[in-house]
């Protein structure tokens, strides 16, 4: 299997605005967040400034993410059709991405170590390496253990096709957010 | 470093529309010397009582006081505020905290931003320059930056770390600089970007590690830092800044360089480290305070210790600037301030400037003003307060003075001396809402020889109630002996009087 065939055009695009959809949501809630301090005490054009720089990245990453499952979409046994591996490779991507909006939510949330964060790092003796090691062990086992049974199952397919179906129905607005938040860079950095 | 200071497009606009209207318009005459320039230097958490020409036992700062033959040299002059956001808030506006209502971290948005000083004397033509080392002054001047000219990005005070956004948006660094923080380098650990921020964040706490192993020897104690925002820097890389940025300044300007030196962490340089390790110096044991922290008395000596040496390092520092400026010519047309935001304390079981009390290491601050040409050094014993610099610079400049601000000229510039019993005041919010009575904090005033002490509303007290001490600083300078008693003539004429100016600061907010 060639690289360009993996996913046809449509599919690949569908596969593109699912990475997309969980990047740009949570970077729209990080510039929410600091709506006052952009609106209240700076001005608008300052609060398009900053928030084009984060659009702009969250495109970059969704990029990079879609890089990532595309590269992954190669390891997926050749029996699947393209359709059961775009829905696999789609929430191979969602639940990455949810992994990491869920850790950096947790800080903002709670702003505390989790008890079982502590204990895993007692446990290793504050290696880091060997932690980061195991949570990378941890988010794999999540994400390959479920989705390692979806293709057997029609009715899983059709569920996580409509959820995907409609997470991914915003996404177009966010791209082009992302086109103004980079034209508002672009005019900062060129006057 | 390099100065890569951005003019915004609001800025660039703004100068091109001054530009036009100036060629139409005629222009007065002005000699350069009517008007001079102000340089304000503020070295973060330095106490006024830890030097030992105000009779501290410890020569912390030989140079300086070597210096001071060309100072006005304020003996108690006061912070009006207890840290760095009531403190430093007061610094730039001239109006005491119930007045500005920068209360904490989380309620930092002064009421009346156009009350500044930077927008006071631009008015007058004024070139205005800030810069600083501490995030809540840096907040400040944020909220300010329409008044000031020329503000290079937070991040150019300090060590580089190999984030990326200042070299790929260098016409654009305030919010480049901004969106990188909240994408890679947010304190609260929550990053915009979801996969490369742990990337980058991996990278830069390698460069810090570098950092650290680079200066290990200059500072056997670590890198001067500030530890929640993993931000490495030097004192000389910003007095080397301030001088490079002064001297490209249009007159008459006035700078504003907010260091962060002597404050937590005391890191200091080799030379100063163990100065007094075993100077057999013995400080006296004072009564716990309402708000100790439960610090021993060798916990708070060793840090005493640390933080006398780390004043060695600003000291030196400081030295270099006033013989640079001077050896430049700089110093012949620009009054150069030294001041501190507030003070630090060891004593009491506290370490640090955490205590809602007014004691004297905490709240007073230097203040030492070298005029162009002063030769001698002239000493002012009156009470003063923080909130007094910017109607006396407003003075100097010869322009009108704000009805708004708080303080007045100081001595000896004010044609009137101040009344022998005028207040000065030092307020801690505490918890208090900046947009609601202020229902809770600590005050203290100084006035004459006494000083009161008031706290009210604060969550550890609602068992015991308010509490009060008042020390007759002539005969009890280490603020021993509580004189208060409920009924004295004195406490309560203070306490009336503090009453009504928060009452009267809380109006709008009723």
């Amino acid at each position: 299997m060639s690289f360009h065939n993996r996913f046809s055009r449509s599919a690949g695009l569908k596969l593109f605005l699912s990475c997309a959809f969980p990047v740009h949501f949570w970077a729209i809630v990080m510039v929410l967040k600091e709506a006052e301090t952009l609106l209240v005490k700076r001005d608008l054009v300052y609060g398009l400034g900053f928030s084009g720089y984060l659009l702009a990245l969250a495109l970059l990453e969704s990029l990079l993410l879609f890089a990532f499952i595309y590269a992954l979409s190669f390891l997926f046994p050749k029996r699947w059709d393209e359709h059961t591996a775009l829905v696999v490779a789609c929430l191979l991507g969602l639940v990455v991405a949810g992994w990491s909006i869920g850790n950096q939510s947790f800080f903002l949330l709670v702003e505390l170590q989790p008890a079982w964060f502590e204990w895993l790092m007692l446990r290793v003796g504050y290696r880091q390496r060997l932690a980061y090691g195991l949570l990378v062990a941890l988010v794999s086992l999540s994400a390959a253990l479920p989705l390692a049974g979806l293709p057997q199952s029609a009715r899983g397919i059709r569920l996580a096709e409509g959820l995907i179906e409609k997470l991914i129905l915003l996404t177009p607005l966010y791209l082009a957010m992302d086109v103004i938040g980079i034209v508002f860079m672009t005019v900062r950095n060129l006057t | 470093m390099e100065d890569r200071t951005p003019l915004s497009r609001r800025k660039f606009l703004q100068l091109a529309s001054l530009t036009a209207f100036s060629a139409l318009s005629p222009r007065l005459p002005q000699p350069a010397s009517a008007r001079p320039n102000f340089l304000i230097v503020v070295f973060d958490a330095w106490s006024a009582p830890h030097l030992g020409m105000f009779g501290y036992p410890r020569q912390t700062m030989p140079l300086l006081e070597s210096l001071s033959d060309r100072a006005i040299v304020y003996h108690r002059h006061y912070a009006a505020g207890p840290w760095t956001i009531p403190g430093a808030a007061s610094l730039l506006t001239g109006t005491y905290p119930w007045t500005h209502r920068a209360f904490s971290a989380e309620q930092m948005q002064l009421a009346h931003p156009k009350h500044n000083l930077f927008r006071a004397l631009a008015q007058g033509g004024y070139t205005t320059n800030a810069a600083t080392h501490n995030i809540f002054a840096d907040e400040f001047l944020t909220q300010i930056h329409q008044d000031i000219h020329l503000r290079p990005a937070f991040t150019d005070l300090f060590l580089p770390t190999r984030l990326p956004f200042p070299k790929l948006f260098p016409r654009d660094l305030e919010a480049s600089a901004l969106a990188q923080i909240r994408a890679f380098w947010n304190n609260e650990n929550v990053n915009s970007a979801l996969f490369l921020g742990e990337l980058l964040k991996a990278r830069a706490q390698a460069d810090l590690s570098r950092i650290d192993a680079r200066y290990s020897a200059e500072f056997p104690g670590g890198v001067p830092a500030i530890p929640v925002l993993d931000l490495r820097f030097l004192l000389e890389d910003g007095i080397n800044h301030l001088l490079r940025t002064t001297a490209s300044l249009s007159a008459p300007y006035v700078s504003y360089y907010h260091f962060y030196p002597p404050h937590q962490p005391y890191n200091t340089r080799r030379e100063f480290a163990g100065l007094f390790r075993r100077d057999g110096i013995e400080f006296p044991e004072k009564p716990l305070s309402i708000s100790n922290e439960g610090h021993t008395q060798e916990e708070m000596d060793k840090a005493r210790r640390a933080y006398d040496e780390f004043l060695g390092y600003v000291d030196a520092e400081f030295y270099r600037l006033y013989r640079a400026m001077e050896s430049a010519g700089q110093l012949e047309d620009t009054w150069l301030v030294l001041t501190s935001d507030h003070g630090e304390l060891f004593e009491r079981g506290n370490i640090g400037h955490e205590t809602p009390m007014g004691y004297e290491d905490g709240v007073r601050v230097p203040l030492f003003i070298f005029p162009p040409g002063q030769h001698a050094r002239q000493d002012v014993t009156a009470p003063t307060s923080a909130v007094d610099l910017l109607p006396t610079l407003m003075h100097l400049a010869g322009q009108p003075l704000p009805d708004w601000s708080e303080g007045r000229v100081l001595p000896p510039f004010d044609p009137q001396p101040p009344p022998p019993d005028r207040p000065v005041f030092v307020f801690h919010p505490a918890n208090a809402r900046a947009r609601q009575p202020i229902r809770q904090g600590s005050a203290t005033i100084v006035q004459g020889s006494y000083k009161f002490v008031h706290t009210f509303g604060l969550p550890e007290q609602r068992a015991s109630g308010p509490h009060t001490e008042l020390f007759d600083l002539a005969t009890d300078p280490d603020e021993l002996v509580n004189l208060y008693s409920p009924g004295d003539p004195l406490a309560a004429a203070m306490l009336a009087a503090l009453t009504k100016r928060i009452q009267q600061a809380d109006t709008p907010y009723l």
